[in-house]
């Protein structure tokens, strides 16, 4: 790897960002800080009620309430139809797809029932006080494996003679675990300002606020108000995080740009922190049934699996992204000869969910890893050795998992599984450090340790596009339909281009996030930015240096590179309270090739604090009305510095990929995957019952009952 | 996340606060620190026609000694309660000594964050009537008085009778809470606080605040005081803990039997953060814990 002092940043030096500087001097422009002259404000008008049918909406009085431009409910917006799917579209789900504003019925608390448009934030809010919103309440559904939930679909996948191995076992070791509805919670809360313009092509609108996937947004908000593609031209700003769940299509999104298209004047909203909890996707909240054939050394020779998603009420832009990439992603780095899963999707009356940082792969390593744990603990086994026994060998690479996800089958590109875990064991002293922690519980004290393996998965394709060239006056320009999120990608796109060029990283310029500057991108999602942009800019770029002329690349991929690591937790307990304390947080990950390892590390330190946060404190939860009891940050507990470990990265190059030209894999979802994994089995460990923790969140009061029990 | 509208009013002087506070009655709202009402006001679950703000009247940012009391005056930012340091009669500033000096600080740092405890003060936090906060916990354990003034007025209330509810206090519209005496503890006093929260800075799901006074000769309890928070709509008093404590002599068991006595007299509502049973299960380690830091060992 580079040395951090590199600071020509050439791949593998650990320099700066060169999205910091307007950050640390207040240049930052993130959607709150735009604004034009005559915008007006809109405030969404939301449901109270988790379920019931929507006898009618009165905006007389909000219409007539001072600054009070417009105010609509479904009937003015019912031209514009429901919300289509961005990934992993399936025809059974279409029908639950939302609506921009709900007609009939109401879902969950915070459906969209009525907007209203105003010259000042303030007299809009004053004025959606005013909607009078008739709802006949009827019982709402909290349940997803209740009978009463809808169901639209159960994914299943099989191979390998799952009978044979169960009638064969020598022993069957079962598992129920879950984990709770939590999601991602960026800095920045959604938001969008659209503004109408009068192009050549007659009147369209600049989208400022979109993020993730600036692209594809702007293309289906012109379909779906019937506008040509370049109509809409989305204007992507600093974006204050993303972790899957900013920036996706929401029905906002559609009615801000509906209505400054209709009302002719800038429109904007800026979602309060209410909003977003009640709103913005949910994530998580998946509970499994799990069974392993384990033969007599401990190997898992089957995995038989049953799990429900619940995917609240209504099926958003992912699909059933979340859900098929726990079934295809669940048996994780162990070999597994026979797999049959089925994950059943059911909607309830929460908040509709989608992707959040490690999606599928949070809940299904958890899961797995328990299992792991119950295996050892069933055979006698430590924790590591069970690993060892069953981790995919490196002279298996490339495997086949023989399962598909999103469009593309999981083909483990390379790896080595087992040099991994050993690092991390070598680096923790294991042994000793069991011993220390036996020696401290035996002087009373509940403390312990805990493994979680895992394989992520990265670098989505199926294609990037990059233009560079050299600008008149000097340095380099890169122009990519990818975008940021916050994540440092114009650094690494910088290095991967000073690299190919031999100029310094800091003068290469890096758009992205402007749809009229380049005719396609894919976006900043599922890990894929230094893969797909970083490999495009590389073959760009090396053309640019042969020729010396403006240089287009596409970097196309069919299959997705698979990073994979192990996480290592030491917790205490307090048996008094039950409160969980971790005191040391280790993670080893492979990515292949590290671009710039220090952004790698700031990728993995933020991934841990949350999945701490999924682990030990956050939780939508709600009382047996539907009401959503979490919906501030007095109430949903996001981990603070003081809840989050030092964490201690130990970034691997073993495994380059071979899929691309630099051997890149994504970096950013490996340090939330094993979280609930490795303290799940730490707190275990710790107050000295082997397989106690099944469900996340770990509060206090469920470790002290455990405790107790 | 906006409030509603709001009429608004800064006052220079405690006597044009009374005065507005004689004018608006129950429409006004004092606001001194802001750190609770204007996070209700921007949910709207306070809305005040006016907001009375105080932070422009002098002669509410005191700590001073007098009549066996420490004042703390109503402005008084937490951050101070923190190293506290008392005005002397000849306007000098000396570090608050003490049992006081040391309590005030070892519970100060549970309250919020630091960039609360500078801007957020205890009088506010008095007058808010949290009963998880940790001053309404102390005033109450300490048996403290609230100084309430009024156009043309004084009253002293005492904490027992100032706390009535959930954010309801004695106070009324038209009065302005001025200071908080503290009783001074004598050097035979030795006091405890603990406090479970889910982070650092949270509300306390339980906390528990113990003093008890020694006799010199035989080491035995004379007096003793446990106050206990998160269990009720006011901060609690447990007589009947209490009273196993008097006239016997500080030790693990008797800890523990005040504990057990304690965690049988609450009867806590459960909430999001800690069912009713997890809350009483709460008392016994928190006032175990008290008991055991006042006592000068560590707590189990």
């Amino acid at each position: 790897m580079g040395q951090p002092d590199d600071r020509r940043g050439r791949i593998g030096a650990s320099v700066l960002r060169l999205e910091d500087r307007p950050l640390l001097v207040g240049e930052g422009r993130f959607l709150a800080d735009v604004s034009f002259p005559r915008e007006l404000h809109l405030r969404v008008v939301r449901s109270d009620v988790a379920h019931g049918l929507l006898r009618g909406v009165d905006l007389g009085e909000a219409r007539a309430s001072e600054g009070v431009v417009a105010a609509w409910s479904a009937e003015e917006v019912a031209h514009l139809g429901a919300i289509e799917f961005r990934m992993t579209g399936l025809d059974e789900l279409r029908p639950h797809c939302q609506r921009v504003l709900a007609s009939e019925r109401v879902r969950y608390v915070g459906d969209p029932v009525a907007v209203v448009i105003a010259t000042d934030p303030y007299l809009a809010e004053d004025a959606a006080e005013l909607a009078f919103v008739d709802i006949e309440p009827l019982q709402p559904v909290l349940d997803a494996a209740s009978p009463d939930a809808i169901a639209p679909l159960t994914l299943a996948h099989e191979h390998g003679d799952i009978e044979a191995a169960f009638a064969g076992a020598h022993r069957v070791v079962e598992l129920h675990a879950a984990v709770g509805r939590h999601s991602g919670i960026p800095l920045e809360t959604r938001g969008l300002l659209a503004r109408p313009t009068d192009g050549p092509e007659g009147i369209g609108v600049e989208l400022y606020g979109v993020a993730k996937v600036p692209h594809y947004n702007c293309a289906t908000i012109a379909a779906m108000l019937g506008l040509k593609p370049g109509q809409v031209v989305g204007r992507e700003g600093h974006v204050g995080g993303g972790f899957g769940v900013r920036g996706e299509l929401y029905p906002e999104d559609l009615l801000v740009t509906h209505a400054a298209l209709k009302l002719g004047r800038p429109v904007k909203w800026v979602e309060d922190r209410r909003e977003h909890l009640l709103a913005a996707n949910h994530s998580r909240d998946q509970s499994y049934r799990l069974r392993a054939a384990v033969d007599a050394g401990g190997v898992v020779q089957a995995l038989e699996a049953e799990f429900f998603h619940d995917q609240g009420a209504y099926v958003r832009t992912h699909g059933a992204t979340v859900p098929n990439l726990s079934v295809a992603l669940l048996p994780g780095p162990y070999l597994v000869p026979a797999y049959r899963v089925r994950g059943h999707i059911r909607l309830t009356n929460k908040t509709p969910s989608g992707t959040y940082r490690a999606p599928g792969r949070f809940e299904s390593t958890f899961v797995r890893e328990r299992l792991m744990d119950a295996v050892a603990t069933a055979c006698g086994l430590d924790a590591a050795e069970v690993r060892r026994r069953n981790l995919i060998p490196p002279d298996a690479m490339p495997f086949d998992r023989g399962v598909s996800t999103l469009s593309t089958p999981v083909v483990y590109d390379s790896g080595d599984y087992a040099r991994t875990l050993e690092r991390l064991l070598d680096h923790m002293g294991y042994e000793s450090l069991q011993e220390a922690l036996a020696k401290r519980r035996a002087a009373g004290e509940m403390a312990g340790l805990g493994l979680g393996m895992f394989v992520e998965k990265s670098g989505l394709g199926p294609f990037e596009d990059v233009r560079v060239r050299y600008l008149p006056g000097g340095g380099v320009e890169v122009v990519t339909g990818a975008a940021s999120v916050g994540q440092g990608m114009e650094t690494v796109i910088a290095q991967i281009c000073a690299e190919v060029l031999g100029v310094d990283y800091g003068e290469v310029t890096v758009r992205h996030g402007q749809t009229d500057m380049i005719g396609r991108g894919m976006g900043a999602f599922a890990s894929r930015v230094t893969v797909m942009t970083g490999v495009a800019v590389y073959l760009a770029a090396s053309e640019l240096a042969a020729t010396g002329e403006p240089a287009e690349a596409t970097f196309s991929a069919d299959h997705m590179t698979y990073p994979y690591g192990a996480h290592a937790a030491v917790v205490s307990v307090d048996p008094g309270t039950g409160g969980v304390t971790v005191e040391r947080y280790v993670v080893t990950y492979d990515v292949g090739r590290a671009v710039n390892p220090m952004l790698c590390e700031g990728q993995i330190v933020g991934g841990v604090a949350q999945g701490v946060g999924g682990t030990l404190l956050e939780l939508f939860s709600y009382d047996a009305d539907g009401q959503p009891l979490a919906t501030s940050f007095m109430d949903y507990l996001m981990p603070t510095v003081a809840e989050q470990p030092q964490v201690e990265v130990l970034l691997s190059e073993d495994a380059p990929s071979p899929l691309n030209p630099l051997g890149v894999m994504g970096a950013g979802e490996g340090g939330t995957n094993a979280c609930g994994a490795a303290i799940a089995a730490a707190i275990d460990d710790a107050i000295g019952r082997p397989g106690a923790v099944r469900a996340l969140p770990a509060t206090p009061e469920l470790v002290r009952s455990l405790i107790r029990a | 996340m906006k409030p509603a509208r709001f009429a608004y009013t800064a006052p220079d002087t405690i006597e044009g606060t009374l005065e507005a506070l004689d004018r608006f009655g129950d429409e006004a709202k004092v606001l001194s620190g802001g750190q609770s009402l204007v996070p209700m006001m921007n949910f709207r679950l306070a809305r005040p026609e006016v907001i009375v703000d105080i932070g422009r009247v002098g002669g509410l940012e005191q700590m001073s000694l007098t009549d066996g009391a420490l004042s703390v005056g109503a402005r008084v930012v937490h951050a101070r309660l923190e190293a506290p340091a008392v005005t002397a009669p000849d306007g000098r500033s000396e570090p608050l000594g003490g049992v006081l000096g040391s309590l005030l600080p070892s519970v100060a740092h549970y309250v919020g964050h630091l960039p609360i405890r500078v801007r957020g003060t205890f009088g506010g936090s008095i007058a808010h009537a949290d009963p998880a906060a940790e001053w309404c916990i102390l005033a109450r354990t300490l048996d403290a008085e609230i100084v309430a003034l009024r156009r043309g007025s004084e009253r002293v209330i005492a904490a027992a009778d100032f706390f009535e509810t959930v954010f309801t206090t004695a106070l009324a519209p038209e009065e302005l809470l001025a200071a908080v005496r503290l009783p001074i503890l004598g050097d035979d006093w030795r006091t405890g606080f603990c406090e479970f929260s889910r982070r650092a800075g949270d509300f306390a799901v339980v906390a528990a605040m113990t003093a008890v006074r020694l006799d010199p000769v035989s080491g035995a309890i004379v007096e003793a005081r446990i106050g206990v928070g998160g269990v009720a709509g006011v901060p609690a008093r447990l007589p009947a803990a209490e009273a196993t404590l008097r006239g016997e002599v500080p030790g693990a068991d008797l800890h523990a039997a005040a504990a057990a006595a304690a965690a049988g007299e609450v009867d806590p509502v459960g909430d999001l953060h800690g069912s009713a049973a997890y809350r009483r299960d709460l008392v016994r380690a928190m006032v175990a814990r008290a008991l055991a830091q006042g006592a000068g060992e560590s707590g189990s």
